[in-house]
């Protein structure tokens, strides 16, 4: 069967990646990406190729449109003759302090709107919903791979939209897969990531011997995943037979999340190879700090109002906190459809690329 | 917990007595900020614990704070001028080292000038004849804990050394800001008498640890902000660890004047207990090397401390210098 893929979020972290690996299946027919400013068009055509240099970009196909328009924004001619066999809407407010309203318009109205236009021009089509581990919220535990019941609470207003998404999901018909993603920091092969988020903030503010503490302790651990982990288990998604049934999937690390301790440590290794301050002893890398003490430490911060330093906290602080909430996802799902093992080696010489990729790049400012 | 306070030798060292004192005039936030010397808002200082300081006058210098400590050690340790062995004089600004002279007949006797050391004068003021005397500078707020590091040297290295006064006086130049980087900072003169009999506090351990990488304060402002907590904390572990001592074993917590809150902070990443930082009192300020001598010298007198209590003293430097001492009660 010839796919013909609607697809948010082109410009995202997960976008891009996700965009070139789909533009070089044999299966596509085209890829119709919905893009609220088109004219980055050149650029993002350059670094598909970058990313996939067998992507077909001849099957790509940019409309402009816009989560937060109602009717996505698409003109009629767009609407009416795009012909879809199935939507990734990886489309989303992803940052953890947005504007008043945004996470709802973007991550809740927009889709509410996408599920609208499926139902009005192509209901059987599949609809991958590319969710958060974030969505569990504050619940803490073993996570199933089914619906989430309200959380006693959220972290931030992101991972509210992001609960409130998946429920207009499980309350649409035909074929629907939700999938939870951890935290997705780099390529597996060399590091990468076409736009960084939180997690490079945080390292950056590190390197440069500017966030002295971080929440959590020995037993805390970090959900992060590489890119391919994201667009191999979408395709192979996307592969699987029509069902009319609503399924989750966490592409998570399970129980073989890291140890924030070791990653630190690993961290500070790397930072000592490159920075000879780091080297000589002269910065120290941070400290886990307990909740009571990282809250006095918020606190100060913005007692002093120093701009740095709220900057700093604006990073971690609405990272970070989640660590507070341990959880394991369960992975059952996913790892049927890995056909058993998930794609998950050492994470350490991974991790050693991701940095690699962040000190290069000065964290993503210029990769 | 390992009891082991004594030197190489066996013999005991430590603190004899120890004095510091606050100049008696006193400004709130408010009246800093009207007379335009904060830097943040009075709200914001206030929000970090702080409410007011005390300020030299012409009637209660620095040279005053420091006649004044120094006797009063003296006085408390029950010794005669004549037994003072070493004298040395601590501050964080050159200039304190310095007595500037009233006259200035000309350009010779002005360069001649800048050798009028304190440390001198205070020798001669109290009539420490048979003293050495030398000076500890920058170090910051760290100096008081650097000299007393090397008045425990000196006795531990030669048996003919009874008695070191150490000397830790700053205050901030007249008219000048009295904050620095969001800490109310205080004029304070303190002193403590080193010896080796008559002990109120046996010299446990000392662990310091300086890092020339954050000399340039102006440009590395919030990296050294940054830094206190993890190195603090690596100060702080080795100190316990050397000292065979886990955090538990430390009774009382003598802080430094900065923000309250950051105490608690570091008593939680550093495993110590915050209820055992000593906060019996009133707020002073931050008065770069008094800080725990001020709270260590009411621990003291209030008679709170047993013998046997184990106590850290703690403190950061501009150098930058970080100090820790652990202190046993007599």
């Amino acid at each position: 069967m010839s796919e013909h893929i609607l697809f948010t979020g082109l410009t995202g972290a997960i976008g891009q990646p996700l965009a070139a690996k789909l533009l070089a299946r044999p299966e596509l027919c085209q890829l119709t990406a919905v893009v609220r400013s088109p004219a980055d068009i050149e650029a993002i055509s350059g670094a598909l190729t970058r990313i996939q240099p067998n992507a077909n970009l001849a099957k790509l196909k940019i409309v402009p449109g816009d989560l937060e328009e109602p009717k996505l924004g698409l003109k009629s001619a767009a609407r009416n003759h795009l012909p879809v066999t199935g939507i990734i809407h990886s489309g989303a407010v992803t940052k953890f302090k947005a504007a008043e309203g945004q996470w709802a318009r973007v991550n809740v109205d927009g889709t509410r709107s996408l599920l609208d236009w499926r139902e009005a021009n192509c209901p059987q089509s599949r609809f991958i919903h590319l969710s958060t581990l974030c969505a569990a919220g504050k619940s803490m535990g073993l996570i199933p791979e089914q619906p989430l019941q309200r959380p006693v609470g959220f972290v931030n207003g992101y991972e509210a939209s992001k609960w409130e998404a998946e429920q207009l999901v499980q309350s649409a018909g035909g074929d629907r897969a939700i999938v939870r993603l951890a935290t997705v920091v780099g390529s597996h092969k060399d590091g990468s990531l076409g736009r960084i988020g939180a997690f490079h903030h945080v390292l950056r503010w590190v390197y440069h011997g500017l966030l002295p503490l971080i929440p959590g302790d020995q037993q805390t651990r970090l959900d992060l995943i590489p890119t391919e982990f994201v667009t191999e288990g979408v395709c192979r998604l996307l592969d699987r037979p029509p069902a009319d049934a609503l399924s989750f999937h966490h592409f998570s690390r399970g129980h073989a999340s890291i140890p924030l301790g070791e990653l630190i440590d690993l961290c500070s290794a790397r930072f000592a190879k490159e920075s000879a301050a780091w080297k000589r002893g002269q910065v120290d890398a941070p400290v886990l700090a307990s909740q009571h003490a990282f809250q006095e430490f918020r606190e100060s911060v913005i007692a002093s109002r120093d701009f740095l330093f709220m900057q700093v906290l604006d990073s971690v602080d609405s990272f970070l906190p989640e660590l507070f909430f341990p959880k394991v996802f369960v992975t059952d799902s996913l790892e049927t459809l890995f056909e058993g093992k998930l794609p998950i080696a050492d994470w350490r010489p991974w991790m050693e690329r991701v940095l690699d990729f962040s000190l290069r790049s000065d964290f993503g400012r210029n990769p | 917990m390992n009891r082991t306070d004594m030197t190489s030798n066996s013999e005991a060292l430590g603190l004899r007595s120890v004095a510091a004192v606050l100049p008696p005039a006193t400004a709130n936030l408010e009246e800093l900020k009207k007379a335009n010397l904060l830097v943040s808002e009075t709200k914001t200082l206030a929000e970090l614990g702080f409410e007011k300081l005390h300020v030299c006058d012409k009637a209660h210098d620095p040279e005053w704070l420091a006649l004044e400590a120094a006797s009063q050690a003296i006085a408390k340790a029950g010794l005669e001028p004549g037994e003072v062995d070493i004298l040395i004089w601590a501050s964080a600004l050159s200039d304190t080292h310095i007595r500037l002279s009233d006259k200035s007949p000309d350009a010779t006797g002005n360069l001649l000038g800048l050798f009028n050391y304190r440390a001198s004068w205070l020798q001669e003021e109290l009539r420490l004849d048979a003293a050495r005397v030398m000076g500890i500078a920058q170090q910051g707020c760290a100096g008081m804990f650097s000299a007393l590091s090397t008045g425990q040297a000196f006795l531990r290295a030669d048996p003919s050394i009874r008695n070191v006064v150490c000397v830790g006086v700053d205050a901030l130049p007249e008219g000048s800001p009295r904050e620095i980087l969001y800490n109310l900072i205080s004029d304070a003169g303190c002193a403590v008498v080193l010896s080796r009999e008559n002990l109120r506090c046996h010299w446990r351990e000392f662990h310091q640890v300086s890092k020339g990488y954050y000399w340039n304060i102006a440009e590395k402002q919030k990296e050294i902000i940054a830094s206190y907590f993890p190195t603090s904390r690596a100060v702080i572990r080795e100190l316990l660890a050397k000292a065979g001592l886990t955090p538990d074993d430390i009774r009382w917590i003598l802080p430094t004047g900065i923000s309250p809150g950051s105490w608690d902070i570091l008593a939680s990443i550093t495993g110590l207990k915050s209820e055992r930082i000593f906060r019996g009192r009133q707020p002073f300020g931050h008065t770069i090397a008094a800080d725990n001598l001020l709270h260590l010298e009411t621990l003291l007198a209030a008679g709170d401390a047993q013998a046997g209590d184990l106590m850290l003293l703690f403190t950061y430097g501009f150098g930058s210098t970080w100090s820790g001492l652990v202190l046993e009660g007599v």
